[in-house]
């Protein structure tokens, strides 16, 4: 599943899209036949032309306003219901279930993942509320405002650290903390345990234009 | 609480240099599964989110609505069980996020539980993922 930087705007909503799959079944269609629906196979379809396919031909009967966008909903249709089993998988499995109220608080006390786990939090309320892509702007700032006060907290705490032990005073130890958020220093390097990994800060920018986009 | 570790080998190396306190009572299994979600997917679970069992969403859905500012939210105002809802929704390479702050930042036996818990979530992710055939 390589990540290709896709535009994400879906041709339904997932309320409409998961109607029209529970119209499917009523028409006798059976939904396991779509899990073996991936993208190339759709692409197939849609060479041998519309109306060669079971599913497209059923969509057309479902809602005779569909035309050019068959294809593109029956993407949506399949990720869908993908999505929805993946989820019923995860919310079935006895782990997360039981995860300890301490082991979340952990999660939950750490600044920087709690900030992560805000915009997450954010994000999914404004899209379960339907207030969608309205807020995604504020959610950017909420996620810029926090990153960057921890930033500037931990700068400003060593720095205070650093300044303390040649100062005599407090405010010399303030001065030193401005004068280091002042001054550009490259970070150490850190090791990176995996290719694909990136900061939290530019997952939550892909995440957050992504969703931008399909709100 | 299981006490596995599920780390990548580049992760391995991060926990394997830490003190041997910290590493002890761990067993480290290795992470190969890549099946991280494309953005698509991840944009059709924040749609798809369930909510409803959470009243206290609502309060922080109307201050949304009414353009208050949002850098008050703080995570105390969601029950704990909605984090759970909230890892599916971020999907691997959300949880794979956390993990890569987290990992650098490991001070006691209490964040390794963390990490513990978060790897464990991330694999079960990841296997939820490989079985899925439209991304």
């Amino acid at each position: 599943m390589a990540d290709t930087m896709p535009q994400p705007a879906f041709t339904r909503s997932p309320r409409v899209l998961g109607e029209i799959l529970k119209k499917m079944v009523k028409e006798g269609y059976n939904l396991k036949n779509l899990d073996k629906l991936d993208r190339r196979a759709i692409e197939r379809l849609n060479v041998k032309g519309d109306t060669a396919a079971e599913e497209i031909k059923l969509l057309k009967k479902i809602d005779p306003s569909i035309n050019g966008d068959a294809r593109s909903l029956l993407e949506d249709l399949t990720l869908h219901h993908q999505e929805t089993n993946a989820k019923k998988r995860f919310r079935s499995w006895e782990y997360v279930k039981s995860m300890p109220r301490r082991v979340l608080g952990t999660i939950k006390a750490h600044p920087k993942i709690s900030i992560a786990i805000g915009i997450a939090a954010l994000l999914a309320i404004a899209y379960f509320t339907g207030v969608g892509g309205m807020v995604v702007d504020r959610v950017r700032d909420y996620a810029m405002k926090k990153m960057g006060a921890a930033g500037i907290a931990q700068a400003t705490e060593a720095a205070a650290k650093a300044g303390a032990g040649a100062a005599e005073s407090a405010t010399e130890a303030a001065k030193g903390a401005v004068e280091a958020l002042n001054t550009t220093v490259p970070p150490p390097p850190v090791p990176s345990p995996l290719p694909t990994t990136v900061p939290s800060l530019d997952e939550a920018g892909k995440i957050i234009d992504a969703l931008g986009r399909s709100g | 609480m299981d006490s596995a570790l599920y780390l990548t080998k580049g992760e391995q190396k991060i926990f394997g240099s830490l003190s041997r306190d910290l590493q002890e009572g761990w067993k480290v299994e290795e992470e190969t599964e890549e099946s991280y979600e494309s953005l698509r997917q991840i944009a059709m679970r924040y749609q798809m989110a369930d909510l409803s069992s959470y009243p206290e969403v609502e309060k922080i859905a109307e201050a949304m609505k009414a353009g208050k500012d949002l850098s008050s939210f703080s995570l105390d105002d969601l029950p704990q069980e909605s984090l759970k809802e909230l890892f599916f929704v971020m999907g691997a390479r959300g949880v794979n996020s956390l993990i890569q702050t987290l990992i650098h930042e490991l001070k006691n036996d209490a964040d390794v539980e963390a990490l513990s818990a978060l790897s464990t979530v991330r694999h079960e992710l990841l296997s939820i993922n490989a079985s899925a055939t439209h991304s």
